[in-house]
């Protein structure tokens, strides 16, 4: 039927709308389409953001220095109760409430947001260099440096990690790592030695995959470097896993801050409040934990502070996973 | 299959060597010694501290200990060769004197009717099996169900409890537990004392197999979904099977095999991974025990706990490695 007529006349506005539509969508934009959909990831991702505001413009924020002990103000209770189980009345300075020691609750919390999405953010760097870079060169070169390299990851992969972190912590410290910066340096270092193999082993499978591909065999014989074909295709193929890793293990990195945090060994606490990190969300699950039976909405208000973000990047993680790769959909 | 079992197992002498020597060269790089660090600020004077030093070989170079520790070491006096962790002997803990590692590990208490669960280790692997049993006994049913009403209310339900279950550690989910059933319906004391109850481990055990279970429950339901579409279950309901007799015989049987695979492995994972818990709850078992010989400085204790955790891991992982070949064949490595 097709042949009666020519192509030329069967062609009409709506027809190049269309193949203009769909021409114009990228492999990232149809990704786009699929993620906004998902009305749970697209919630999380402005969840996400308002974290991520606190944390920027914390000193504007917070009411009340976070540091600042107020003698005689201990356990205030938060705005909804009226009289904590210590006997103290609610104040309207204190909207969440004070701590052991009178200190403004939501200011601590508000100062602790900047800690704690900065050792889950900033690790996911160290640990995509040395995983990436690991995982590519075993999977492109294959043979002997594949077996080496994937040999090494096992090692990795048996450390008890939780283990690993604490002993850290404990016996650096107090190095000059340790100290710097309220310890995030040492936290970072620590965390991306402990949890780089499981992505160099996605990395090496993602790079097997992709080396049999066409447009690979393609690049390599029209002459292309093994660093243009990293970088230019195999690269750019693995970045969906790359950015769904990511978005599961930043709240994986949170949780390890706040569980360091809460074994008293994670970021450093600052006593003066002009430091760039004050507290940590780690810190501050010790110090609820171990007044709940003066103030236990501090321990409910930061548990769910916490968990409110670490839903939302999960949420966030299974979005982009079935939007960059709608076979792996459930 | 059988060669690479064989070869995996071999591998795992250098991994642990590597975790031990990794492990021991950071606790040495801390400043201090076991008997310089007394908690009740008794301080051990210098003689002693020497003679202790030499008595354990901690006066020796940092390799000469690592060899000691890890190999064995000639005894001075009787000129008896003692045989170290290769043998399974962990070395005196420094700090609980007259003990061996191993003994404080996994020796029950000297009191009646104690048994291997009332040790240290016991601890941790019997909160670790009742999380699993909990995991199991709820979740495996929970997954089935939510296939079999596939995209009912049910199934959401599930769908929305293992999506918090996955996304929520235990550590935050065991914060909320005490808030609820602590402090405010007061079921449970704050810091339990008395381990000994079986009651006691209901709510944490409940609360490190809550991610277990989500887990478990996910995983049986995509694996339920993905059998009910096979072409054997089409025609067993062709051939007029009862319903029943199609879910259970031809759908939960095959459906459920790789669900099994998971438990070994989950098991390892839940009892190196109470720490945290056992620290929250204040149960008396390895993980707890490990923070405190960090800050003791006690050696042997740090060193024999991350080998026995890392055993458990290595184990693990090539239990998986192992059934996911067996229960699959297409996915067999190498």
């Amino acid at each position: 039927m097709a042949v009666a007529q020519p192509a030329q006349q069967r062609t009409t506005d709506t027809d190049r709308n269309i193949a203009q539509f769909i021409d114009s969508q990228s492999q990232w934009a149809l990704a786009w389409r699929r993620f906004k959909r998902n009305r749970a990831a697209l919630v999380s991702i402005f969840i996400i953001l308002f974290y991520l505001f606190v944390a920027a413009f914390a000193p504007a924020l917070a009411s009340q220095n976070p540091v600042k002990d107020n003698s005689g103000m201990q356990y205030i209770p938060p705005f909804y109760r009226a009289e904590s189980p210590a006997g103290q009345q609610r104040n309207p300075e204190f909207i969440m409430g004070t701590d052991s020691q009178g200190r403004d609750i939501l200011s601590r919390v508000i100062f602790g947001t900047r800690s704690s999405l900065a050792a889950g953010v900033l690790p996911v760097i160290f640990v995509l260099l040395i995983g990436m870079a690991i995982g590519f060169i075993a999977g492109w070169r294959g043979g002997f440096m594949d077996n080496l390299l994937m040999r090494v990851t096992d090692i990795f992969f048996a450390f008890p990690d939780v283990l690993f972190l604490i002993l850290v912590m404990v016996t650096l410290g107090d190095s000059v790592l340790g100290k710097a910066a309220n310890g995030l340096p040492l936290f970072l270092i620590a965390l991306a030695v402990v949890s780089w193999a499981g992505l160099a082993r996605l990395m090496r499978g993602s790079a097997l995959t992709l080396k049999g591909r066409e447009f690979v065999d393609a690049a390599r014989s029209l002459g292309g470097s093994t660093w243009h074909i990293i970088v230019k295709h195999i690269f750019p193929n693995s970045l969906g896993i790359i950015v769904v890793w990511a978005a599961f293990a930043i709240p994986r990195f949170i949780i390890a801050e706040a569980v360091l945090g809460y074994l008293g060994l994670g970021l450093r606490p600052s006593l003066t409040g002009k430091e760039f990190f004050v507290t940590s969300w780690g810190r501050l699950f010790l110090e609820a934990y171990s007044n709940v039976g003066s103030n236990p909405d501090y321990l409910m208000f930061i548990s769910l502070v916490v968990s409110v973000l670490v839903i939302a990047f999960t949420f966030v993680g299974d979005g982009l996973r079935d939007a960059l790769d709608p076979r792996m959909k459930r | 299959m059988a060669g690479l079992i064989i070869r995996r197992f071999f591998w795992f002498i250098p991994v642990l060597f590597i975790i031990s020597l990794v492990t021991f060269l950071l606790m040495h790089s801390a400043p201090g010694g076991p008997w310089d660090r007394d908690s009740e600020s008794k301080q051990v004077d210098p003689r002693t501290q020497a003679l202790l030093a030499a008595q354990y070989g901690l006066d020796l170079p940092l390799w000469q200990q690592y060899i000691r520790y890890m190999i064995g070491y000639t005894d001075q006096e009787s000129g008896a060769f003692k045989c170290g962790a290769i043998c399974g002997n962990l070395g005196p803990s420094y700090r609980q004197r007259g003990k061996t590692v191993q003994q404080v590990m996994f020796e029950p208490p000297k009191r009646e009717n104690a048994t291997f669960f009332d040790s240290k280790f016991g601890y941790s692997i019997r909160l670790g099996l009742m999380s699993l049993a909990f995991a199991l006994i709820v979740g495996i049913p929970a997954g089935v169900i939510a296939a079999l009403k596939h995209n009912s209310i049910i199934d959401y339900f599930v769908a929305f409890i293992t999506n918090v279950g996955v996304a929520v550690p235990s550590f935050v989910v065991a914060f909320f537990s005490i808030i609820i059933f602590a402090v405010g319906l007061g079921l449970i004391p704050v810091v339990q004392k008395n381990w000994g109850n079986l009651s006691a481990w209901i709510v944490p055990a409940m609360v490190f197999g809550f991610g277990t279970l989500a887990q478990t429950a996910r995983y049986t339901r995509s694996s339920v979904l993905e059998v009910l579409k096979q072409d054997f279950v089409r025609t067993a309901r062709a051939k007029g099977l009862r319903e029943r007799g199609v879910i259970w015989k031809h759908t939960l049987r095959n459906a459920l095999i790789p669900v099994v695979t998971t438990i070994g492995p989950a098991l390892a994972a839940l009892v190196t991974g109470s720490i945290i818990i056992e620290n929250i709850y204040g149960i008396p078992g390895v993980g707890r025990d490990f923070v405190v010989a960090i800050g003791n400085r006690d050696y042997s204790m740090i060193m024999g706990t991350t080998l026995v955790y890392a055993t458990l891991i290595v184990v693990g992982n090539l239990t998986v490695d192992i059934l996911y070949g067996i229960v699959d064949p297409r996915i067999r490595v190498e």
